[in-house]
């Protein structure tokens, strides 16, 4: 009697730390979970699946994806009811698919259209992005995911608690946010920088001058470097499509021409997903082939070196519903594309960019300077000062010296004849002490 | 015996050696003060106490200590 | 295997429950068997050294053992003049034994330890480039095994105990995993008796055992970790500082070792009474303590009683420091006599306690300043009893006592500036610094904590709180009654704290994996 009273009392002793341990956490997590946007788009699909709506069309991928398709034009321009984008920052194929696989399920999706640009099939997955996707998933489909996807300690993002820990100084901003959030009945305000629209489309301000593209992350494409992990979720997604009776079409959404270009292969990229597509049956257009993009897409239509803005954004779904539309009804669209990576080139009349590596040694800076442009192009160099006094005039030299100076330059880039756009870069000289 | 406690005492005056029965048991005395000790034995009853017998039961109290020294006496 | 891993979770749990499993009797074999698959998890030619370390002092030791035996047997039946030969024959023998067997095994040490320091040292004599370095690899925990094998051995030369005769049970007590790598400086008669008994299950001792080693992980991840990143982060900017940092930095590195150090011997100190098994204890409130010399035997106090039994007394209690103590007593009286043969004793003791902990001058200056500190107290204690006397100033009031914890906390802290800095030039950078700069400069709380955030400053400000009020009540006598006294919710409301505490802290740049300083000894 006495053993089975005190066995009684260490139980209870135990699942009462556990207890207040789970509670705590719990309650902790959610008061550090900061407001994304998962939280706009989760509660429009719950709305819909209430009204027992279904998704006409809907869009997966990355943020490149969800930056430069409107969906409201969408659903106008194509007539539909539902036009939803599921599409996340960074998103890895495997997301997509537990995405895909999610959607269906809820909200029965009749055409899907899924982005790729070359990251998704050469990169590892990274626990932070494939994070954006658990949370939008349903209570089946996260811990599925998190069963496949998550190894060791990237077990414990499990664990709200832990994944936004980094958060804990701003606890009480956050439990604000969450109120004000319910209080705007869940629409995030435009705060001019960018914000969640309607549907998974993010609005984005910002442009970028012609010329003025940083160049960031060179990419390398290659069929070596693709990982059979990602092959087999672009394959599963696209069995996934055809069980449920899902039209699939692939795509590569539009980026800046200067991503085109410092991506190693990026012919390659896009031949490989054509291949893909007419392995099994499936349309795949490319939307940075698309004709006259550099008249009616220019650098300015790009919030960042790689993502359109809203402007940028709604001539793009303008033609791409066009396009869509004239695909349903059994047209020939061709001619919107250019067939090659080399035909789209020779629309190019420009510098695409200009970059300087700059490295201080002692009291001089070391310039190291290139550009992208055409194969064949000439191309001249000019460093000024920010009130255009000329530093090194017009030169073929990439590697220069300048000495004593504090302030800004500009780095400026033009063909020989200068009969081409030029490209230019201007540098804050303190950054580089 | 009292010659020892004599010199146990000017070493620690704070410490009663007439009772105290657990020197190093309760750590009353320290390492200094124990070489202290163990130099004016040696001096004093012409001894040589070595490391070997630093053991509590020589040392908890003034008669162990003392038992050490007439033992000592006798071996030589 | 890193102890700050699941894994090592895990691996404690299997050996506990693989433990419990097996018959009482066999009991020490899983412990073994463990501790042996914990150390080659860290490199199999690491193993090595310890396997042949352990065989050299075990039939190092097991020969003496039979020479005194064999002496025991025949000399009851010898006379006196014999049996002197015979005792003298025996010291001779066990002499010759020990001193190949110690100079094998701690010249082994010696030589992968200060090889590099002593080149160092050489090249800086030498023209051009000079010899260069070797890249051999400390074996981990080599400085507190090879201490143990050596104790071992030193005591069995002193017929304190017994030989032991089976090496499988004396490997396990050289390889006991949860203090090889980190110590306590283990006895034979203490660690290796308790191996050799047959433990039970207990679950209080389960519960007290996992709170420690909760409690543990806590200060180690929590506020060791916490603490380094700023430690580091004003160490690396202190020229750009003002002098309050710098103050406030050798003061914080004070809990930071010892929230690092006392954090790891609670989680071994934890799974080893999981175990039914008692490690010694390294601390008993050492910032509590009055005297700098007080102070070291209350920290590490392990590594000092074996200085001390092993070092100390042999130096100061041999002919040569009779004479020396006869020799000052007939030219400067009694004092002297009483003193000397201690300062030359320490001077040894404290330089080797310095390099001990690296092998770098720093920490021999480190050593030798508080060896002048304690030398300075004991030359002067009936000096500063008259001026207390003259002061009036009671012993026993609070007053004393609080200003003796303070000077001692500030005066160890300050020392460690010497063992803390990359070197003596940048230590003597530091203080240059410390002393120049502006000290009565008002900076909010939250800017001192240099690198960390409000949350994290908070919960290391709680946890020193928390470990000082422990050691306040350990050191008072009264912390078992406030453990019963506790209610259950509030225990179990502070453990099921430190749990979410270690998730919510732990981490981040160390990535739950950061090593623990003293491993690296």
């Amino acid at each position: 009697m006495r053993d089975s009273r005190v066995l009684l009392k260490r139980v209870l002793s135990i699942l009462e730390i556990v207890l207040i341990t789970a509670v705590t956490a719990f309650l902790l997590g959610r008061a550090l979970t900061p407001v994304t946007y998962a939280d706009y788009f989760n509660h429009e699909m719950d709305l819909l699946e209430e009204s027992g709506e279904e998704i006409d069309l809907l869009f997966v991928g990355s943020s490149r994806i969800y930056n430069s398709i409107d969906t409201r034009i969408m659903e106008e321009e194509l007539g539909l009811d539902n036009v939803v984008d599921a599409s996340t920052a960074s998103q890895t194929i495997s997301g997509s698919y537990y995405m895909i696989k999610d959607m269906i399920e809820r909200l029965k999706p009749k055409k899907i259209i899924l982005g790729l640009t070359c990251d998704e099939m050469v990169d590892e997955e990274k626990a932070q992005a494939m994070l954006l996707v658990i949370d939008r998933l349903s209570l089946r489909n996260k811990l599925e995911m998190f069963r496949h996807c998550f190894y060791g300690s990237d077990l414990l993002y499990m664990l709200d608690l832990y994944r936004y820990r980094d958060n804990l100084d701003d606890i009480f901003a956050n439990i604000q946010a969450r109120k004000e959030l319910v209080e705007n009945d869940y629409v995030q305000e435009d705060d001019g920088v960018a914000y969640y629209c309607y549907k998974g489309f993010v609005y984005a301000h910002g442009s970028i001058k012609t010329g003025n593209v940083p160049m960031y992350t060179k990419l390398v494409f290659s069929e070596d470097a693709i990982l059979d992990r990602n092959v087999e979720y672009l394959n599963k997604c696209i069995e996934l499509c055809k069980e449920n009776g899902v039209e699939l079409e692939l795509f590569s959404a539009p980026t800046t021409v200067m991503r085109m270009y410092y991506t190693d292969h990026y012919d390659e990229a896009v031949e490989y997903y054509q291949k893909v597509a007419d392995e099994n049956g499936l349309v795949y257009h490319n939307l940075n082939y698309l004709v006259d993009r550099e008249t009616f897409l220019p650098d300015e239509m790009m919030c960042d070196y790689s993502h359109t803005n809203g402007e940028g954004a709604k001539l793009v779904s303008k033609l791409f519903a066009e396009i869509l539309k004239k695909e349903e009804a059994g047209e020939d669209v061709s001619e919107y594309f250019y067939p090659t990576f080399e035909a789209f080139c020779e629309s190019v009349h420009r510098i695409v960019a200009v970059d300087a590596k700059i490295r201080k040694e002692g009291d001089a800076y070391d310039l190291e300077l290139r550009s992208l442009q055409n194969p064949g192009v000439k191309v001249l160099y000019q460093v000024e000062t920010e009130n255009g006094e000329v530093l090194i005039p017009w030169t073929e030299e990439t590697h220069h010296t300048i000495s004593k100076l504090t302030g800004q330059i500009k780095v400026v880039a033009r063909s020989g004849d200068d009969d081409l756009g030029r490209a230019y870069q201007v540098y804050d000289l303190s950054n580089y002490e | 015996m009292d010659q020892l406690i004599e010199i146990m005492s000017r070493i620690r005056p704070d410490i009663d050696f007439m009772t105290a029965t657990t020197l190093i048991d309760d750590d009353l005395l320290d390492s200094f003060d124990i070489i202290a000790i163990v130099g004016e034995v040696n001096h004093e009853f012409d001894v040589e106490i070595n490391v070997n017998d630093l053991l509590p039961e020589n040392f908890n109290s003034a008669s162990a200590l003392y038992e050490l020294i007439k033992k000592l006496q006798e071996e030589d | 295997m890193n102890v700050a891993s699941f894994l090592f979770l895990f691996f404690v749990a299997a050996v506990v429950f693989a433990y419990y499993c097996v018959p009482p009797r066999h009991r020490w074999l899983v412990l073994l068997a463990a501790s042996i698959f914990f150390y080659c998890t860290y490199g199999i030619p690491h193993v090595a050294y310890l396997i042949i370390s352990s065989l050299i002092i075990f039939f190092g030791a097991l020969a003496m053992q039979k020479a005194s035996s064999q002496y025991a047997n025949e000399s009851a039946s010898l006379d006196k003049q014999e049996k002197k030969q015979r005792k003298e024959a025996l010291k001779k023998k066990k002499k010759k034994i020990s001193r190949i067997a110690i100079a094998i095994v701690l010249g082994v040490w010696i030589v992968l330890k200060y090889t590099n320091f002593m080149i160092s040292n050489i090249n800086a004599f030498l023209p051009g480039d000079g010899i260069s370095y070797v890249s051999w690899i400390m074996p981990l925990g080599i400085s507190f095994y090879t201490f143990d094998l050596l104790g071992y051995l030193i005591d069995v030369y002193r017929d304190k105990y017994e030989a032991e005769t089976d090496y499988l049970r004396f490997l396990t007590y050289v390889s006991f995993f949860p203090h090889i790598i980190q110590g306590p400086f283990s006895r034979y008669d203490d660690l290796g008796r308790q191996l050799k008994q047959e433990h039970r299950f207990s679950y209080d001792q389960l519960m007290e055992g996992a709170t420690r080693i909760l409690w543990g992980f806590f200060k180690k991840l929590v506020v060791a970790d916490k603490l380094a990143v700023m430690i580091a982060a004003i160490k690396s900017s202190y020229t750009e500082r003002p002098a309050v940092f710098l103050v406030f930095a050798f003061l914080m590195y004070s809990f930071q070792l010892y929230a690092d150090f006392t954090g790891y011997m609670d989680i071994m100190s934890g799974i080893s009474h999981i175990l039914g098994i008692k490690l010694a204890e390294n601390f008993r409130q050492p910032y509590l303590s009055k005297t700098v010399d007080e102070f070291w035997r209350r920290w590490h106090i392990t590594l000092g009683e074996w200085f001390r039994d092993y070092v100390f007394y042999p130096l100061s209690m041999n002919s040569m420091a009779y004479k020396v103590a006869n020799y000052a007593r007939s030219h400067w009286g009694n004092k002297a006599a009483k003193l000397l043969p201690s300062y030359i004793a320490l001077f040894f003791v404290w330089g080797a306690t310095g390099l001990w902990h690296e092998a770098d001058w720093k920490y021999v200056l480190w050593g030798y300043v508080n060896m002048l500190i304690i030398m300075y107290s004991m030359q002067f204690a009936d000096t500063h009893l008259k001026i207390r006397q003259r002061l009036h100033i009671k012993e026993d009031s609070l007053f004393w006592n609080l200003f003796c914890i303070v000077r001692t906390f500030v005066l160890i802290s300050f020392v460690r500036i010497f063992s803390g800095s990359e070197s003596i030039t940048a230590a003597i950078s530091y203080l240059r610094y410390l002393f120049s700069g502006s000290l009565f400069v008002a900076v909010p709380l939250s800017e001192l904590f240099v690198e960390l955030k409000t949350s994290e400053m908070i919960v290391i400000i709680v946890g020193i709180i928390m470990m000082i009020a422990a050691d306040i009540w350990n050191e008072k006598g009264q912390w078992n009654d406030i453990r019963q006294k506790c209610p259950m919710l509030l225990r179990n409301g502070i453990l099921a704290m430190l749990i979410i505490s270690i998730i919510l802290f732990a981490g981040g740049e160390n990535d739950l994996l950061g090593g623990f300083m003293y491993a690296r000894f």
